[in-house]
Protein backbone atom coordinates (compact mmCIF):
# COMPACT_ATOMS: atom_id res chain seq x y z
CA UNK A 1 0.00 0.00 0.00
CA UNK A 2 1.48 3.26 -0.65
CA UNK A 3 1.76 6.11 1.64
CA UNK A 4 -1.19 8.15 -0.48
CA UNK A 5 -3.47 5.22 -0.26
CA UNK A 6 -5.94 5.35 3.06
CA UNK A 7 -5.76 2.19 4.97
CA UNK A 8 -9.33 1.50 6.77
CA UNK A 9 -8.41 -0.28 9.20
CA UNK A 10 -5.32 2.72 10.36
CA UNK A 11 -8.01 5.28 9.47
CA UNK A 12 -10.78 3.77 11.89
CA UNK A 13 -7.78 3.60 14.25
CA UNK A 14 -6.88 7.21 13.77
CA UNK A 15 -10.42 8.50 13.54
CA UNK A 16 -10.66 7.73 17.38
CA UNK A 17 -7.54 9.42 18.16
CA UNK A 18 -7.98 12.73 16.55
CA UNK A 19 -10.90 13.55 18.85
CA UNK A 20 -10.10 16.58 20.51
CA UNK A 21 -9.16 16.19 24.72
CA UNK A 22 -9.76 18.63 26.90
CA UNK A 23 -7.82 19.32 29.95
CA UNK A 24 -9.21 21.07 33.33
CA UNK A 25 -10.33 24.22 32.82
CA UNK A 26 -7.93 25.94 35.32
CA UNK A 27 -5.14 24.70 32.96
CA UNK A 28 -4.43 28.13 31.41
CA UNK A 29 -4.54 29.85 34.48
CA UNK A 30 -1.98 27.44 36.02
CA UNK A 31 0.30 27.82 33.98
CA UNK A 32 0.32 31.73 33.99
CA UNK A 33 0.46 31.23 37.97
CA UNK A 34 3.61 29.35 37.24
CA UNK A 35 5.20 32.11 35.04
CA UNK A 36 4.21 34.77 37.52
CA UNK A 37 6.30 32.84 40.83
CA UNK A 38 9.21 32.43 38.25
CA UNK A 39 10.12 36.00 38.17
CA UNK A 40 13.99 35.05 38.41
CA UNK A 41 13.90 33.28 35.23
CA UNK A 42 12.39 35.67 33.11
CA UNK A 43 13.05 35.78 29.44
CA UNK A 44 16.00 38.33 28.43
CA UNK A 45 15.58 39.60 24.91
CA UNK A 46 18.72 39.43 23.28
CA UNK A 47 20.11 43.12 23.32
CA UNK A 48 23.20 43.50 20.85
CA UNK A 49 25.32 43.87 23.95
CA UNK A 50 24.07 40.43 25.61
CA UNK A 51 24.68 39.08 22.15
CA UNK A 52 28.28 40.45 22.14
CA UNK A 53 28.69 38.88 25.30
CA UNK A 54 27.28 35.52 24.53
CA UNK A 55 29.73 35.24 21.29
CA UNK A 56 32.93 34.16 21.57
CA UNK A 57 36.08 36.43 20.54
CA UNK A 58 39.65 36.71 19.65
CA UNK A 59 41.38 39.10 21.38
CA UNK A 60 45.40 40.21 19.94
CA UNK A 61 47.65 40.92 23.27
CA UNK A 62 51.19 41.96 22.50
CA UNK A 63 54.05 39.48 24.89
CA UNK A 64 55.03 42.55 26.78
CA UNK A 65 51.57 43.29 27.97
CA UNK A 66 50.75 39.54 28.35
CA UNK A 67 53.57 39.46 30.59
CA UNK A 68 52.08 42.66 32.67
CA UNK A 69 48.74 40.92 32.96
CA UNK A 70 50.26 37.64 33.84
CA UNK A 71 51.96 39.30 37.16
CA UNK A 72 49.22 40.79 37.67
CA UNK A 73 46.88 38.20 38.22
CA UNK A 74 49.63 36.31 40.18
CA UNK A 75 49.64 39.12 42.86
CA UNK A 76 46.22 39.33 42.94
CA UNK A 77 46.20 35.90 43.86
CA UNK A 78 48.99 36.32 46.37
CA UNK A 79 47.16 38.80 48.14
CA UNK A 80 43.87 37.20 48.14
CA UNK A 81 45.37 33.59 49.53
CA UNK A 82 47.24 35.58 52.16
CA UNK A 83 43.44 38.13 53.06
CA UNK A 84 41.36 34.49 53.49
CA UNK A 85 44.08 32.87 56.00
CA UNK A 86 42.68 31.91 59.39
CA UNK A 87 43.72 34.39 62.10
CA UNK A 88 45.83 31.15 63.57
CA UNK A 89 47.76 30.84 60.31
CA UNK A 90 48.47 34.27 60.41
CA UNK A 91 49.75 34.54 63.78
CA UNK A 92 52.13 31.57 62.97
CA UNK A 93 53.19 33.12 59.46
CA UNK A 94 54.23 36.53 61.22
CA UNK A 95 55.69 34.77 64.16
CA UNK A 96 58.44 32.57 61.60
CA UNK A 97 61.65 33.40 61.61
CA UNK A 98 61.89 36.56 58.95
CA UNK A 99 65.54 35.68 57.40
CA UNK A 100 63.42 32.67 55.68
CA UNK A 101 60.52 33.42 53.68
CA UNK A 102 57.32 31.87 54.03
CA UNK A 103 56.71 29.43 51.07
CA UNK A 104 53.23 29.31 49.37
CA UNK A 105 52.35 25.76 50.94
CA UNK A 106 53.27 27.60 54.20
CA UNK A 107 50.82 30.02 53.35
CA UNK A 108 47.52 27.94 52.17
CA UNK A 109 45.55 26.60 55.02
CA UNK A 110 44.88 22.70 54.75
CA UNK A 111 41.49 22.63 55.22
CA UNK A 112 39.12 25.71 55.27
CA UNK A 113 36.43 25.23 57.90
CA UNK A 114 33.92 27.67 55.51
CA UNK A 115 34.84 25.77 52.00
CA UNK A 116 32.09 23.59 50.90
CA UNK A 117 32.56 19.63 50.97
CA UNK A 118 32.13 17.78 48.49
CA UNK A 119 29.09 14.83 49.27
CA UNK A 120 28.71 11.27 47.77
CA UNK A 121 25.98 11.36 45.18
CA UNK A 122 24.81 8.18 44.06
CA UNK A 123 23.60 6.77 40.23
CA UNK A 124 21.70 3.89 39.36
CA UNK A 125 20.04 2.92 36.52
CA UNK A 126 18.16 -0.23 35.64
CA UNK A 127 18.60 -1.88 32.39
CA UNK A 128 18.51 -5.44 31.40
CA UNK A 129 19.86 -4.88 28.46
CA UNK A 130 22.41 -2.09 28.59
CA UNK A 131 26.06 -3.56 28.05
CA UNK A 132 27.52 -0.03 28.94
CA UNK A 133 26.11 2.61 31.62
CA UNK A 134 28.03 6.09 32.52
CA UNK A 135 26.58 8.78 33.66
CA UNK A 136 28.05 12.28 32.73
CA UNK A 137 26.99 16.07 33.83
CA UNK A 138 28.14 19.43 34.52
CA UNK A 139 29.61 18.29 38.02
CA UNK A 140 32.36 16.32 36.17
CA UNK A 141 32.90 18.75 33.00
CA UNK A 142 30.34 16.19 30.97
CA UNK A 143 33.35 13.39 31.17
CA UNK A 144 31.71 9.92 30.97
CA UNK A 145 31.81 8.37 34.83
CA UNK A 146 31.19 4.88 34.14
CA UNK A 147 28.80 2.58 36.27
CA UNK A 148 29.30 -0.66 37.24
CA UNK A 149 27.24 -3.35 36.96
CA UNK A 150 26.07 -4.63 40.09
CA UNK A 151 23.55 -7.09 39.10
CA UNK A 152 21.56 -8.73 36.09
CA UNK A 153 20.34 -5.08 35.56
CA UNK A 154 21.44 -2.75 38.24
CA UNK A 155 24.13 -0.27 37.34
CA UNK A 156 25.25 1.63 39.84
CA UNK A 157 28.11 4.26 41.07
CA UNK A 158 28.79 7.44 42.97
CA UNK A 159 30.75 10.81 42.50
CA UNK A 160 32.05 12.95 45.11
CA UNK A 161 30.02 16.49 44.26
CA UNK A 162 30.27 19.90 45.84
CA UNK A 163 26.68 20.74 46.93
CA UNK A 164 24.16 22.89 44.62
CA UNK A 165 22.33 22.44 41.21
CA UNK A 166 23.95 20.05 38.04
CA UNK A 167 22.49 19.05 35.28
CA UNK A 168 23.55 15.38 33.65
CA UNK A 169 22.75 12.27 31.36
CA UNK A 170 23.05 9.02 30.91
CA UNK A 171 25.19 7.39 28.64
CA UNK A 172 23.98 3.60 27.97
CA UNK A 173 25.16 1.80 25.28
CA UNK A 174 26.56 5.02 23.80
CA UNK A 175 23.22 6.97 23.63
CA UNK A 176 23.10 9.69 25.70
CA UNK A 177 19.43 10.16 27.64
CA UNK A 178 17.68 11.14 30.42
CA UNK A 179 17.32 9.39 33.59
CA UNK A 180 14.24 7.97 33.94
CA UNK A 181 14.46 8.21 37.54
CA UNK A 182 15.47 11.81 38.24
CA UNK A 183 12.63 14.26 40.04
CA UNK A 184 13.36 16.94 37.76
CA UNK A 185 14.76 17.37 33.98
CA UNK A 186 15.49 20.46 32.38
CA UNK A 187 15.68 21.23 28.69
CA UNK A 188 18.81 20.56 27.23
CA UNK A 189 20.73 23.18 24.84
CA UNK A 190 21.05 19.82 22.08
CA UNK A 191 17.27 19.50 22.22
CA UNK A 192 16.00 16.49 24.61
CA UNK A 193 16.15 16.84 28.47
CA UNK A 194 18.70 16.32 30.91
CA UNK A 195 17.81 15.31 34.13
CA UNK A 196 18.59 17.96 37.20
CA UNK A 197 20.43 16.91 40.34
CA UNK A 198 20.28 18.83 43.44
CA UNK A 199 23.39 18.15 45.81
CA UNK A 200 22.61 19.22 49.33
CA UNK A 201 25.28 20.66 51.50
CA UNK A 202 25.87 17.98 54.43
CA UNK A 203 24.78 19.42 57.88
CA UNK A 204 27.91 20.20 59.99
CA UNK B 1 2.56 28.17 6.16
CA UNK B 2 0.01 25.79 7.68
CA UNK B 3 0.03 22.65 5.80
CA UNK B 4 -1.26 20.49 8.39
CA UNK B 5 -4.56 20.30 9.82
CA UNK B 6 -3.65 19.64 12.86
CA UNK B 7 0.11 21.52 14.38
CA UNK B 8 -0.13 25.04 13.34
CA UNK B 9 3.81 25.18 12.70
CA UNK B 10 4.01 28.96 11.54
CA UNK B 11 2.02 31.84 12.67
CA UNK B 12 2.74 35.28 12.07
CA UNK B 13 0.85 36.58 14.66
CA UNK B 14 3.26 34.50 17.63
CA UNK B 15 6.42 36.61 16.60
CA UNK B 16 4.30 40.10 17.87
CA UNK B 17 3.39 38.51 21.16
CA UNK B 18 6.91 36.56 21.53
CA UNK B 19 8.32 40.30 21.39
CA UNK B 20 5.74 41.25 23.92
CA UNK B 21 6.63 39.21 26.24
CA UNK B 22 10.28 39.83 25.80
CA UNK B 23 9.42 43.16 26.17
CA UNK B 24 8.32 42.54 29.60
CA UNK B 25 4.23 41.96 28.98
CA UNK B 26 4.38 38.53 30.81
CA UNK B 27 0.82 38.26 30.48
CA UNK B 28 0.51 38.18 26.52
CA UNK B 29 2.63 34.94 26.76
CA UNK B 30 -1.60 33.43 27.83
CA UNK B 31 -2.30 34.37 23.96
CA UNK B 32 0.45 31.57 23.08
CA UNK B 33 -1.06 28.88 25.48
CA UNK B 34 -4.90 29.79 24.50
CA UNK B 35 -3.56 29.59 20.85
CA UNK B 36 -1.59 26.06 21.35
CA UNK B 37 -3.17 24.48 24.27
CA UNK B 38 -5.89 22.10 22.59
CA UNK B 39 -3.91 21.20 19.77
CA UNK B 40 -1.07 20.08 22.03
CA UNK B 41 -2.95 18.34 24.86
CA UNK B 42 -4.26 15.89 22.46
CA UNK B 43 -0.71 15.31 20.77
CA UNK B 44 0.51 14.71 24.59
CA UNK B 45 -2.31 12.71 25.78
CA UNK B 46 -2.18 10.18 23.05
CA UNK B 47 1.58 10.03 23.39
CA UNK B 48 1.49 9.53 27.43
CA UNK B 49 -1.73 7.71 27.65
CA UNK B 50 -2.83 9.64 30.92
CA UNK B 51 -4.30 13.03 31.50
CA UNK B 52 -2.50 13.71 34.32
CA UNK B 53 1.07 13.06 33.04
CA UNK B 54 -0.20 15.05 30.03
CA UNK B 55 -1.52 18.34 31.67
CA UNK B 56 1.92 18.22 33.40
CA UNK B 57 4.19 17.65 30.43
CA UNK B 58 2.21 20.11 28.59
CA UNK B 59 2.25 22.86 31.72
CA UNK B 60 6.19 21.98 31.77
CA UNK B 61 6.60 22.61 28.03
CA UNK B 62 4.70 25.59 28.48
CA UNK B 63 6.91 27.12 31.22
CA UNK B 64 10.07 26.24 29.57
CA UNK B 65 9.46 27.72 26.82
CA UNK B 66 8.45 30.96 27.84
CA UNK B 67 12.12 30.82 30.16
CA UNK B 68 14.14 29.97 27.43
CA UNK B 69 12.01 32.37 24.78
CA UNK B 70 14.61 34.75 23.80
CA UNK B 71 16.40 31.49 22.35
CA UNK B 72 13.91 31.30 19.65
CA UNK B 73 15.57 31.89 16.43
CA UNK B 74 12.07 32.47 14.64
CA UNK B 75 9.05 33.45 16.85
CA UNK B 76 7.24 33.25 13.56
CA UNK B 77 7.28 29.47 14.33
CA UNK B 78 6.80 29.70 17.79
CA UNK B 79 4.22 26.41 17.52
CA UNK B 80 6.62 24.49 16.04
CA UNK B 81 9.89 24.97 18.61
CA UNK B 82 7.14 24.50 21.35
CA UNK B 83 6.42 21.51 20.02
CA UNK B 84 9.69 20.17 19.84
CA UNK B 85 10.19 20.73 23.43
CA UNK B 86 7.02 19.10 24.29
CA UNK B 87 7.73 16.18 22.59
CA UNK B 88 11.02 15.70 24.19
CA UNK B 89 9.40 16.18 27.51
CA UNK B 90 6.35 13.86 26.49
CA UNK B 91 9.94 11.10 25.49
CA UNK B 92 11.65 11.93 29.04
CA UNK B 93 7.90 11.40 30.89
CA UNK B 94 7.29 7.82 28.90
CA UNK B 95 10.45 6.38 30.11
CA UNK B 96 8.49 6.89 33.91
CA UNK B 97 4.82 6.59 32.94
CA UNK B 98 4.60 2.79 33.39
CA UNK B 99 4.50 3.54 37.03
CA UNK B 100 1.61 5.68 37.01
CA UNK B 101 -2.08 3.73 36.11
CA UNK B 102 -3.82 4.76 32.69
CA UNK B 103 -6.68 6.88 33.80
CA UNK B 104 -6.96 8.41 30.74
CA UNK B 105 -9.21 6.16 29.13
CA UNK B 106 -11.47 6.30 32.02
CA UNK B 107 -11.52 9.81 32.05
CA UNK B 108 -12.73 9.21 28.75
CA UNK B 109 -15.77 7.18 29.79
CA UNK B 110 -16.95 9.91 31.58
CA UNK B 111 -17.01 12.17 28.57
CA UNK B 112 -18.87 9.90 26.39
CA UNK B 113 -21.41 11.35 24.06
CA UNK B 114 -25.09 10.22 25.37
CA UNK B 115 -26.04 10.45 21.59
CA UNK B 116 -23.06 7.93 20.38
CA UNK B 117 -24.76 4.07 19.58
CA UNK B 118 -23.00 1.26 21.96
CA UNK B 119 -21.34 3.46 24.04
CA UNK B 120 -19.78 0.86 26.06
CA UNK B 121 -18.77 -1.01 22.97
CA UNK B 122 -17.30 2.63 21.92
CA UNK B 123 -14.93 3.25 25.36
CA UNK B 124 -13.93 -0.77 24.99
CA UNK B 125 -12.66 0.00 21.51
CA UNK B 126 -11.17 3.02 22.87
CA UNK B 127 -9.32 1.44 25.35
CA UNK B 128 -8.06 -1.26 23.13
CA UNK B 129 -6.70 1.51 20.41
CA UNK B 130 -4.95 3.48 23.69
CA UNK B 131 -3.26 0.08 24.70
CA UNK B 132 -1.80 -0.67 21.78
CA UNK B 133 -0.40 2.97 21.00
CA UNK B 134 1.11 2.19 24.67
CA UNK B 135 2.95 -0.49 23.75
CA UNK B 136 4.28 1.16 20.50
CA UNK B 137 8.47 2.68 21.24
CA UNK B 138 8.18 6.37 21.28
CA UNK B 139 10.19 7.09 18.53
CA UNK B 140 7.31 5.38 16.59
CA UNK B 141 4.30 6.14 18.16
CA UNK B 142 5.29 10.07 17.51
CA UNK B 143 5.48 9.21 13.85
CA UNK B 144 2.61 7.61 13.46
CA UNK B 145 0.15 10.30 16.11
CA UNK B 146 2.47 13.32 13.80
CA UNK B 147 1.42 11.15 9.96
CA UNK B 148 -2.34 10.15 10.83
CA UNK B 149 -3.51 11.97 13.56
CA UNK B 150 -2.04 15.01 13.21
CA UNK B 151 -2.23 14.23 9.34
CA UNK B 152 1.44 16.16 8.40
CA UNK B 153 3.26 15.19 5.64
CA UNK B 154 6.48 13.53 5.94
CA UNK B 155 8.36 16.75 5.17
CA UNK B 156 6.74 18.76 7.65
CA UNK B 157 7.52 15.61 9.98
CA UNK B 158 10.99 15.91 9.06
CA UNK B 159 11.33 19.64 9.89
CA UNK B 160 9.69 19.03 13.50
CA UNK B 161 11.64 16.07 14.74
CA UNK B 162 15.00 16.17 13.03
CA UNK B 163 14.47 12.77 11.57
CA UNK B 164 14.88 12.03 7.97
CA UNK B 165 11.86 11.54 5.98
CA UNK B 166 13.07 7.54 5.39
CA UNK B 167 13.25 7.03 8.35
CA UNK B 168 10.10 8.48 9.56
CA UNK B 169 8.42 6.94 6.80
CA UNK B 170 10.04 3.45 8.56
CA UNK B 171 8.51 4.30 12.19
CA UNK B 172 5.11 5.26 10.74
CA UNK B 173 5.16 1.81 8.86
CA UNK B 174 6.13 -0.41 11.75
CA UNK B 175 4.02 1.49 13.97
CA UNK B 176 0.73 0.58 11.60
CA UNK B 177 1.73 -2.85 11.40
CA UNK B 178 2.31 -3.51 15.23
CA UNK B 179 -1.07 -1.61 15.91
CA UNK B 180 -2.57 -4.02 13.27
CA UNK B 181 -1.59 -7.08 14.70
CA UNK B 182 -1.94 -6.10 18.14
CA UNK B 183 -5.11 -4.93 17.69
CA UNK B 184 -6.17 -8.20 15.76
CA UNK B 185 -4.52 -10.16 18.40
CA UNK B 186 -6.87 -8.26 21.08
CA UNK B 187 -10.22 -8.81 18.67
CA UNK B 188 -9.10 -12.40 18.21
CA UNK B 189 -8.83 -11.92 14.77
Amino acid sequence: MSEHEIDPFIEEIAVELRRPVRFDSTFESRVMAELETSAASLPMKRTASTSWLLRPHTFYVSPLAGLAVAAGLVAIITMSVVRTLPSNQIARADTQDTSVAPTPTDLIPVVNPAAPVPVSAPFTYIDRNAKSVAVVGSFNGWEPLPLTQSSDSVWSGSAMILPGRYEYQLVVDGKWIADPAAQRTAASDFGGANSVLIVSPVPR
Amino acid sequence: MLNSRGLPLQNDGDAAIVARVLEGDTAAYSALVTRYKAQYARFAARMLGNREDAEEALQDSFVRAYRSLAKCDDPARFGSWLFRILANRCRTSGARRGRRERTFVRDEIALLDASEDHPEERAAWREEIQLALDQLDDDQREAFLLKHVEEMGYEEMSELTGVGVSALKMRVKRACERLRALLQEANGV
